[in-house]
């Protein structure tokens, strides 16, 4: 008797805030008193990818960072799927009040170049700025039979065609690298689980990775996988890692590495944007960030770019990667 | 009925057959291409179909049915069971439109009726207490985004995301 | 060693972590009992209470939600035929069945025994041989991972006698529809037609709800005409939860072993996981079982070898976490991450230099696996009440639960029309005679099987002699065989020996 009291209230409870949620709705629009914007409610910013990789850890500490400079809640949702284009789409067909904010990487555009979905990302989406950027880093096995960048080309001279490389996807800034830097001579391979990639170069089963410095960390400590080249413009500062060329060094232009930044769609206010530009600004500089990105080896480039440096970087990415890998 | 089934199946694996082999390019001295495993898995299928439809045929000359079998069709329009696929159905393209609270919220008293409770007005006290329930459990604690919808329904989903205290 | 097993008793008996590790047992359980969050959900759910805590503690902490979850969806599998992680989708065969018959309170017993006896061999493996098996791991390249996907397939042929070809059928399809979306190595759209809800593919998730949970209340719907509706309640709501005795546990030891065995193996291979290594047992199971024909009606032995293997699992992800920094699935690769915020690197090096890391992690599996039982067997008996309920209630609630857990997985309502579409096919599918045990065993180790045979033509430059001369390939790929032809040369050797 007494659970039905209370799924009565309850339902009659529901019944009246909800006509009263109906009532308001309408004026709780944005508010852009004197161009000055004010953050009424939460804000949410969409992940396209799965919860617990690079790109939602990150988008996690930015958001719990960010929080604390809007002063309202920021939730992060993650819709996953189809390489990151199915989060992008969604983003995109929310309504732009100014609430909704997109996480995204080149990898998504890059499957629209690739021509693996017909979904204009470049064309849907603006950069507003950038958290982090990441790098990458080529790494094979410990019994392999070269050590630094100069042997492995010798070693593939000498072996044509025996070189395989593998990557995360076949159209992603791995694979970019890959072929930036090698040509047409090591072969890329896609892996699915980035666990099986890493167990394959210690086993010995291919040849070369190219991955992200954070993930193969505990390995290169151990022992277990050397480096062979990183692509990057300067050596990395990474334990283990200090002694390793850079692309720059040996004259190789594969400097590819995924940037995670915000995005806003089309017809978000410019009060908002403005002001979650400045708040941000003020998150990635927190201690709490920047401590993170320090643990996870994120420090190596510099991440922050406001929203003018990001579209010209986010441009420059697109060019390069359509003459890569346009059709 | 398992004939035609079948039948439709081969049909589609066919033009499935053909259809991969136009999206991918093809295969490299290192690489099997995109079509290659699909591909195995078609002909297997349309060879097994194509016996299983042998099977059937034989089967049905033995007890001289019809093509159809028992199935009536006109009675399985009429039936609860169709009616229950259909609501299901509906429920699932409704959710992304009117958002999860009304979608079902609207369900469980249309299941509900269609299993046969007729108390109209404790039916939808308990349909509104468990869609009380289940959204609090999923987008409270659990923080699960549940859809929206879109319009009004969004707005009405984007009050109550304010209500919940956590 | 035996330092380890003392170290790892000596951290998780002291009162603040034993509370904590409890804690984490009965938060694991309930959220792996509910739809639509996943193991590794439950994980990241558990994150923020962790960030508070000292890392070796917080460890212990997500390593018991991890490993409770696994069992917690073992539950809802058994009472709604919801399974609450997919790990646990071979559970609901027999589990469902025999929850029916008024016996949900014995498969959910069985259910739990196995699941610890199933974490807890796994974790006295990693604990002891963790260096030698991370060794056989690493010997497992993409060609002997296509020779593990193939031999769970190569089940297919003696899946249900009574009509291989169609449990042939149905297995393929599960296998097409594994190829929809992006294809795996070069990312080109396949059997899309445009739509960007399919270039994401098929996911199994949303298939095994729709096909187990929705056709079951459909099913529902039709019987409901021909009984009566308080007799339907009546039969379901009598679960006592009779306890299998130990002499009925017993007799199911063998399998519970072979199980456990095989989970914690399946767990160490990168790119496998608990869901393989549930269906891989489930397959082995009815392959090797005395009684095959029996398996699927609701018999212990299937309820056992699902659930040991994916427990097992558990344990055996955290063996490459730990002994080569790689984790062995998104459940490790959170905690990973976990613990480098806290300034930690899990990997072989802290294990050489902190050792209490491994204790931790080792004396959590053994109090949880133990605290588990009695927590899964309290909470059961609170979503068994659920049963009682009037049908009416009970059946469309089950739907709205399949379609959140459909919908959790990418937060995409596209996967709520998949399930339903899944469920209503799926009802027509089942009723011609087709398996959907053998579809979903497709779509589960379809995507392996291919890229990891395509992974290997690439490595090897496109010899076939060279992928299967290679000594694990071959061995394997010979027992496939065997299997496949087992039940077609049967007869023949039956009647030899008539002869």
């Amino acid at each position: 008797m007494k659970k039905k009291l209370l799924a009565l209230t309850m339902a009659a409870a529901m019944a009246v805030t909800a006509l009263a949620g109906c009532g308001n709705s309408g004026s709780s629009g944005g508010s852009a008193d004197n161009g000055e914007w004010k953050w009424e409610r939460k804000v949410e910013i969409i992940c396209p990818w799965g919860t617990g990789g690079g790109a939602d850890t990150t988008v996690r500490t930015f958001a719990t960072a960010l929080e604390k400079e809007l002063g309202v809640s920021v939730v992060v949702n993650n819709k996953s799927g189809a390489g990151g284009v199915t989060g992008v789409e969604f983003a995109c067909s929310q309504p732009a009040d100014g609430y909704t904010y997109l996480m995204c990487t080149p990898s998504p555009m890059l499957a629209q170049i690739s021509g693996a979905t017909d979904y204009d990302v470049y064309g849907k989406i603006n950069p507003l700025c950038q958290m982090v950027h990441d790098c990458n880093i080529f790494v094979t096995g410990a019994s392999s039979p070269y050590n630094n960048y100069q042997e492995l080309t010798d070693y593939i001279a000498a072996n044509p065609g025996k070189v395989k490389c593998g990557v995360m996807t076949i159209t992603g800034l791995d694979a970019a690298c890959v072929e930036a830097g090698f040509g047409g001579t090591v072969e890329p391979v896609a892996y699915t689980e980035g666990s099986q990639l890493n167990a394959d170069v210690i086993g010995g089963h291919v040849d070369l990775a190219c991955v992200g410095p954070a993930e193969v960390s505990a390995m290169i400590a151990s022992g277990d996988m050397k480096v062979i080249l990183s692509c990057t413009e300067e050596r990395l500062s990474l334990a283990g890692m200090e002694n390793v060329e850079c692309a720059k060094e040996v004259g190789l232009d594969c400097f590819f590495g995924p940037s995670r930044g915000i995005f806003y769609t089309e017809g978000t206010p410019e009060a908002a944007i403005k002001a979650f530009e400045a708040a941000a600004e003020k998150a990635i500089a927190s201690d709490d960030f920047q401590n993170w990105a320090k643990q996870e080896g994120l420090d190596q480039r510099q991440g922050w770019m406001n929203m003018a440096d990001f579209k010209a970087a986010w441009d420059a990415d697109y060019k390069d990667l359509t003459e890569l890998f346009g059709k | 009925m398992d004939i035609i089934f079948s039948l439709i199946l081969a049909i589609f694996c066919v033009y499935c057959f053909f259809l991969v082999g136009a999206e991918s390019p093809a295969s490299t001295p290192t690489e099997l291409g995109a079509a290659f495993w699909p591909r195995i898995i078609l002909v297997l299928m349309i060879i097994l179909l194509v016996v299983n439809i042998v099977n059937s045929l034989k089967a049905q000359k033995e007890n001289k049915s019809s093509l159809l079998g028992e199935m009536n069709l006109g009675g399985f329009f009429k039936s609860k069971l169709f009616v229950g696929m259909i609501l299901v159905a509906v429920m699932a393209l409704f959710m992304s439109v009117i958002g999860f609270m009304p979608d079902c919220l609207l369900f469980l008293i249309a299941y509900g009726f269609l299993l046969g409770e007729r108390r109209i007005p404790l039916l939808v006290i308990r349909s509104l207490a468990i869609t009380a329930v289940l959204y609090v459990i999923f987008q409270g604690a659990l923080d699960i985004m549940l859809a929206r919808g879109v319009g009004p329904f969004r707005e009405f989903a984007l009050f109550f995301e304010m209500l919940l205290p956590f | 060693m035996f330092s380890t097993l003392f170290t790892g008793l000596k951290i998780v008996f002291t009162p603040s972590t034993f509370l904590l590790i409890t804690a984490g047992t009965i938060l694991g359980v309930i959220f792996g009992a509910m739809p639509g969050v996943s193991a590794s959900m439950a994980v990241a759910l558990a994150l923020p209470f962790a960030y508070a805590m000292n890392p070796v503690i917080a460890i212990a902490f997500l390593v018991a939600v991890y490993c409770a979850s696994i069992t917690g969806g073992g539950i809802t599998a058994i009472l709604f035929r919801i399974p609450g992680t997919p790990s646990s989708a071979p559970t609901t065969f027999d589990g469902y069945p025999m929850a029916q018959r008024g016996e949900a309170g014995k498969a959910l017993g069985f259910s739990l025994v196995a699941s610890a006896v199933g974490g807890l061999i796994a974790a006295f493996a990693m604990a002891l041989i963790s260096p030698q098996l991370s060794a056989v791991a690493l010997k497992f390249g993409p060609s002997e991972l296509f020779a593990v996907s193939f031999l769970g397939l190569s089940v297919l042929s003696c899946l249900d006698s009574g009509n291989i070809v169609k449990t042939l059928i149905s297995g393929l399809l599960g296998l097409l529809l594994a190829c929809v979306g992006m294809d795996p190595m070069l990312g080109i759209a396949r059997f899309t037609w445009g739509n960007s809800t399919l270039l994401s593919g098929i996911e199994m998730i949303p298939v095994m709800i729709g096909l187990f949970a929705v056709t079951e209340v459909l099913k529902q719907t039709v019987k409901q005409k021909k009984i009566d509706g308080a007799e339907e309640s009546e039969s379901n709501g009598k679960m006592k939860t009779v306890l299998p005795s130990f002499v009925e546990l017993w007799e199911t030891k063998i399998t519970m072993l072979r199980a456990s065995i095989l989970g914690t193996v399946v767990g160490i291979l990168p790119g496998a996981g608990a869901t393989i290594a549930s269906f891989l047992s489930y397959a082995i199971e009815k392959k090797v079982s005395k009684h095959p024909e029996k398996l699927g009606t609701g018999i212990p032995d299937g309820i056992v070898a699902s659930e040991a293997a994916n427990n097992a699992a558990t344990g055996g992800s955290m063996v490459p976490l730990l002994s080569l920094g790689i984790p062995g699935g998104n459940a490790a690769a959170i905690m990973m991450t976990a613990l480098v915020i806290k300034g930690v690197q899990i990997g072989p090096m802290l294990i050489k230099t902190q050792p209490e890391y491994l204790a931790s992690v080792f004396g959590s599996m053994l109090l949880t696996n133990i605290v588990m039982v009695i927590v899964a067997m309290g909470v059961a008996k609170v979503f068994a009440k659920i049963l009682a309920v009037p049908y009416s209630v009970l059946g469309p609630v089950i739907v709205m639960l399949a379609a959140i857990g459909a919908y959790a997985l990418n937060n995409n309502t596209g996967d709520v029309v998949l399930m339903a579409g899944a469920g209503i096919i799926g009802y027509m599918f089942v009723k011609l005679g087709y398996n959907s045990a053998a579809l979903v065993l497709g779509l589960v180790l379809g995507q392996m099987c291919e890229s990891n045979f395509r992974r290997a033509y690439t490595l090897t430059n496109g010899s076939l002699v060279q992928i299967f001369t290679k000594p694990i390939t071959a061995v394997i790929m010979t027992a496939c065989v065997i299997m496949l032809l087992y039940p077609f040369v049967k007869p023949f050797i039956a009647k030899k020996k008539e002869a």
